[in-house]
């Protein structure tokens, strides 16, 4: 591997890492304290996926691992089922894009839309059985999830342009 | 030619995931609530969680100057009016106060709370899942915080304990959040119970003080407070009673309550690091 091909690799690495660190910092300073009917935004997971649509499965996969790893060890609520969620649906975001999807807008929303449900979901499904969360609570991982979704568009150009910016 | 989707590095990914996950959530039952490595990383971010929250706090007021210029214009007039109004006010309560010391002076009231020490916090950040709700202050270890202390508002308010501390943060989990139980006593009554948060929705602020006597007699409106540990002081305001019902067991009370401080907009906590009943 040539030299310039190492730099470039560890730019994106740095630039994906810095990208999840600012969206992370944005939902816990800014977006922490806001409720939108009950529910707060999720933006994570939405980051993770579209990250791994652009790095493939497996390396996306592994960036996966590591941030939800990070974001676990920062203390963040649920690290430990993010550690499996994040990382399957990394792996799945990368994979669907490589051998069914080509990388655009649309599967972007959809893939995002379905990390959101699946990783909320589960965590909603563990507060149900191990909290006194109810079913009918369930109302917020579905307000949630569609207005996280908002954010998608402006997260997959920010990617976008990172992947491009690293060739 | 596509690879195929379970690669050994796949494989070895989803193992490693597995493995971690299962190790961290040993840690973190083990440790009491704290992930491995949160003391180090929660150091590490806490002077950009401080700084975001700096951004975050100047855009935002320099949102409300740019769109709420004509109502802050309305607003001022108004002040000008009530300035002139206090003003007579303050020459009054000037002689409330010189007769308030005295009475202090003769009830010895002072004294009940002069043995509060305080360290102050500002909130850097706020927990993002919507089944909790706790925060991030920029003090810890080093301003002499510790794991179960309390954090008040300014008024005396209690806002909730401290959970997690590292050096240079500490985390608050409110009184709001469904994980916490505060003992705590009807002020006017007696009773006693144990204050637990409910999953609020979007402008509640609810508490639950369970494990009341079913003969219990509450009023709307009662102060409920603090019975005080080893680690903070008794007779903090919790909330106020609004609502009394039997619990599902049916042989036990419970009162909804309505939390006395309000978390929205809130920046600043100050937490108590010692008393004299410590």
């Amino acid at each position: 591997m040539h030299a310039s091909q190492v730099y470039k690799k560890y730019l994106m690495w740095g630039l994906y890492a810095l990208l999840f660190l600012l969206v992370m910092l944005f939902e816990e300073v800014t977006l922490g304290r806001q409720r939108f009917f009950g529910a707060k935004l999720s933006l994570l997971p939405m980051v993770i996926v579209l990250i791994s649509m652009h790095l493939g499965h497996e390396v996306g996969g592994l960036f996966s691992l590591l941030a939800a790893l990070f974001w676990c060890c920062s203390g963040g609520d649920s690290g430990s089922i993010a550690i499996l969620t994040w990382t399957v649906l990394g792996i799945a975001a990368g994979y669907l894009c490589s051998a069914v999807f080509r990388p655009g807008i649309l599967p972007a929303l959809g893939l995002s839309l379905f990390a959101l449900l699946f990783h909320e979901g589960i965590v909603f499904l563990f507060n149900v059985y191990f909290e006194s969360a109810t079913m009918a609570m369930g109302r917020w991982v579905l307000i949630s999830a569609g207005l996280s979704l908002i954010g998608c568009p402006i997260l997959y150009l920010l990617c976008r342009a990172i992947g491009k910016v690293v060739g | 030619m596509k690879k195929p989707l379970f690669t050994s590095k796949i494989k070895t990914i989803l193992v490693a995931a597995v493995a971690l996950a299962i190790l961290t959530t040993v840690a973190v039952a083990v440790s009491g609530g704290t992930a491995p490595g949160q003391n180090v990383v929660g150091t590490l971010l806490s002077p950009l969680r401080a700084g975001v929250a700096a951004i975050d706090h100047a855009a935002l007021r320099v949102y409300d100057y740019i769109f709420s210029y004509e109502s802050l214009q309305a607003e001022k007039n108004a002040l000008e009016q009530e300035i002139l109004a206090m003003q007579e006010d303050v020459r009054t309560a000037q002689e409330y106060q010189r007769e308030n010391q005295r009475l202090k002076q003769l009830l010895k009231l002072s004294e009940a709370h002069e043995d509060y020490a305080f360290v102050d916090g500002y909130i850097i950040s706020w927990d993002a899942s919507t089944w909790r709700s706790s925060f991030t202050i920029a003090k810890g270890e080093n301003a002499g915080l510790a794991v179960g202390m309390c954090a008040i508002t300014e008024n005396g308010q209690v806002v909730g304990l401290l959970t997690e501390v590292g050096s240079n943060w500490a985390t608050v989990t409110t009184i709001l959040d469904q994980s916490l139980e505060i003992s705590a006593s009807v002020a006017s009554s007696g009773y006693t119970g144990v204050v637990q948060g409910t999953y609020s929705s979007e402008d509640t602020q609810l508490l639950r003080m369970n494990y009341l006597p079913t003969d219990a007699v509450l009023k709307n409106g009662d102060q409920v407070v603090t019975t005080g540990s080893t680690l903070y002081p008794r007779g903090l305001l919790l909330g106020y009673v609004t609502n009394v019902s039997l619990d599902e067991t049916g042989v036990a009370k419970y009162a909804a309550l309505e939390a006395s401080c309000n978390l929205d907009g809130l920046e600043q906590v100050f937490v108590i690091t010692d008393y004299a009943g410590s």
